[in-house]
């Protein structure tokens, strides 16, 4: 079943590892995120589900340092950073923003740019390539997610799901070993999203170590290893796919998959 | 030296603000009659007011004060300087606030004007108590911020000799050779009236919001 | 018949003042524009002087009445010991007239640019000025090019109040024509034609450009 594009590139000996512990964050007195903890093998792929405000995207985005943690330590694929105190130096947040890429639910991306540039740009300025190389790693990228055509074309004139595939292309660009996916599918009709979903498929079929905040129940059970459940800013269970989703161990758990499964 | 400079340089003050609203009044009635001449059905007339309109904006405020000043007397036609002045004024504000009333009309929702219609209101009515209330609140920051350029724009009267505050303070400068103080105190005169304006129009403009409410 | 070969007459003592009137204006917006965007920076800097600084410029510069600052800087700049020709004052007063308001325009088209691209940038790698010079800067001007060309016309039109510090432009020979020949209504109208025909052509070129720089935006 599904959908599969262009040319599978050979499995990514290069996708990095996560590890997560302690990852909180208040606001003022809130405190939106506490004790979390993640740990993911190579190659993983991790789903996070959950009610609204339970704090997954707050989570995802701290692993990037998007939104600044009060506490606890992140290391992922080599770079390591701890929060809490001071801000932590600019050279390990460079590293940590370059070991991962991360996929936004609006797309975001660069609408002033063709699609080859917004693929091309970030490779010239951060990894120094030439323009040749960067269009030559451009093109095959848009090739893998299935849209070599649309290179020169403005992201304004492509459907959502093709504008998220181009950003899902670009974060790739720059060789990231883990990718971070913010709801990638919230913003697409449910047609529109299988496209986005299979070219998710493909790449952790090659090995890439993914972690994705989703309300795609069906991905979560069919492509990803584990699951993790949050509620109220914390972990509420973690465990393989197909037992949270059959057999869930936490009550809150179980009432909103109940919620989300009978619709 | 100061309260000296403030005491000489703060006898322009009235004329300052009688010309600026005196052809802000007058520029406001002209240019309702002038958005109203736009959207007219009859050809001529539409084309008439939109030339108008779209002619004035793009020529100089000196320009205009001293093609009327100036020009005008060839044909026995002599004002004096603040006649001129209010005449120049008024004949721009007419343009820009016939802008600003057009964009204020947009703002009413259609919706408006159907239920005026299926409730059988006549066109004079609907204009009166439902279009223009409603136009008017939204129109009204515009109508303040334009004042206020307006405020600035009449130190260009002392070209042609109106006294008001920037004439005064060329005085001034002249006499006392104080001339970095003298339009210090005279730039810090037109920043109070502008912020005085400001607040009084945002007082304003909150009680409407309170009172009607718009669609 | 009579009038145009009136004006056609004039136009050449009428030229050279166009062009000094222009020479003022362009100069103005060229200086202007970048300190325009150069307040708009600081007023979103972290460091509280360069806000306050660039909030004083700022509200000087727009909270006066042109005709005031250049007063204030043709009577006061002798004073300082600096003495410059009036086309000089004239371009300083109407460069910082011009930078004060072009600051408001840059400050909202820098607001308007979303969040998620300066977020995009971020985590493609493209940070700090390289993300502001290629992604935000680009997109904020894009927004901000109406409000600008609309405040260009301005400050063409302003350049004619260097008239009054003796500044050899358009309204200044328009003048001395109007002094010998007394034709003044004949003379201003030329001068307001002129004015007008060179707005109205410059409103024209700022139409297409919003149209092209529009282009990206443009769906199928």
């Amino acid at each position: 079943m599904g959908l599969s594009f262009g040319t599978k590139a050979p499995p990514t000996a290069l996708s990095g590892t996560v590890e997560v512990s302690g990852l909180g964050k208040r606001y003022g007195v809130v405190q939106v995120l506490s004790d979390v903890n993640l740990s993911m093998a190579e190659g993983e792929v991790v789903s996070i589900i959950g009610p609204s405000g339970a704090g997954k995207s707050t989570f995802l985005r701290c692993l990037n340092y998007l939104e600044t943690p009060s506490e606890g330590t992140i290391a992922i694929g080599g770079a390591h950073v701890v929060a809490g105190g001071k801000l932590p130096d600019k050279a390990s947040l460079d590293h940590l923003r370059r070991v991962t890429g991360m996929v936004f639910q609006s797309f975001n991306l660069f609408p002033h740019l063709t699609v080859m540039e917004n693929i091309t740009l970030p490779q010239r300025k951060v990894l120094g390539s030439s323009k040749e190389q960067a269009e030559e790693v451009a093109n095959k990228l848009l090739k893998r997610v299935g849209l070599p055509e649309k290179a020169m074309a403005y992201p304004a004139r492509l459907s959502g799901g093709q504008q998220q595939r181009i950003a899902i292309a670009r974060a790739l660009a720059l060789s990231p070993k883990v990718m971070l996916f913010d709801e990638p599918t919230s913003a697409l009709d449910p047609e529109i999203g299988l496209e986005v979903l299979a070219v998710m498929r493909d790449l952790a079929d090659e090995g890439m170590t993914m972690l994705v905040v989703t309300h795609e129940m069906h991905f979560a059970r069919d492509v990803s290893n584990r699951i993790m459940v949050m509620g109220n800013g914390g972990v509420l269970e973690i465990g393989p796919s197909e037992q949270v989703m059959s057999d869930p161990q936490n009550e809150r758990t179980r009432q909103f998959l109940k919620a989300v499964l009978d619709r | 030296m100061i309260t000296q400079l403030l005491t000489s340089i703060a006898q322009g003050v009235g004329l300052t603000l009688y010309v600026t609203g005196a052809s802000l009044l007058i520029g406001g009635v002209i240019g309702l009659v002038l958005v109203g001449a736009a959207r007219s059905p009859i050809a001529i007339i539409r084309t008439i007011a939109t030339l108008y309109i779209n002619f004035v904006r793009v020529i100089p405020p000196i320009t205009w004060l001293f093609l009327i000043y100036f020009g005008l007397p060839q044909y026995s036609l002599r004002l004096s300087t603040i006649q001129a002045a209010i005449i120049g004024f008024s004949i721009i504000a007419s343009a820009f606030m016939a802008e600003i009333y057009r964009s204020g009309l947009l703002s009413i929702p259609d919706g408006q004007r159907e239920a005026a219609h299926a409730l059988g209101l006549s066109p004079v009515t609907t204009v009166a108590h439902i279009i223009t209330p409603q136009a008017f609140r939204v129109a009204l920051p515009a109508i303040a911020t334009y004042g206020i350029g307006l405020l600035k724009d009449s130190a260009l009267a002392s070209t042609i000799g109106v006294r008001e505050i920037t004439y005064y303070a060329q005085q001034s400068a002249k006499q006392t050779h104080e001339g970095l103080l003298s339009f210090v105190v005279a730039g810090a005169l037109y920043i109070v009236i502008s912020l005085v304006v400001a607040l009084v129009a945002r007082r304003v403009d909150l009680t409407l919001r309170r009172k009607i409410g718009v669609a | 018949m009579d009038i145009l070969t009136q004006w056609l007459g004039w136009l050449p003592n009428l030229t050279p003042g166009l062009i000094v009137s222009l020479q003022l204006t362009g100069l103005s917006l060229l200086f202007g524009f970048p300190l325009g965007l150069l307040f708009a920076v600081m007023a979103a800097a972290k460091l509280a002087p360069l806000q306050w600084i660039s909030f004083f410029f700022v509200e000087i510069g727009r909270g006066l009445p042109a005709l005031v600052l250049l007063y204030l800087l043709y009577f006061s700049l002798p004073d300082a010991g600096i003495t410059l020709t009036s086309l000089t004052t004239a371009i300083i007063a109407l460069t910082w007239n011009t930078g004060a308001y072009a600051s408001e325009y840059f400050r909202a088209g820098l607001a308007a640019v979303p969040l998620g691209q300066k977020e995009a940038a971020l985590t493609s790698g493209l940070r700090g000025w390289t993300g502001f010079r290629f992604i935000i800067l680009p997109q904020a001007l894009r927004i901000s090019t109406p409000p600008l060309a609309g405040l260009a016309v301005l400050v063409f039109q302003g350049s004619a109040l260097a008239f009054v510090i003796a500044v050899p432009e358009l309204m200044s020979k328009a003048f001395e024509i109007g002094s010998i020949t007394f034709e003044y209504l004949s003379v201003y109208t030329l001068t307001a034609v002129i004015y007008g025909s060179l707005t109205l052509v410059f409103l024209g070129l700022v139409r297409l450009l919003e149209q092209r720089l529009g282009r990206h935006l443009q769906r199928n």
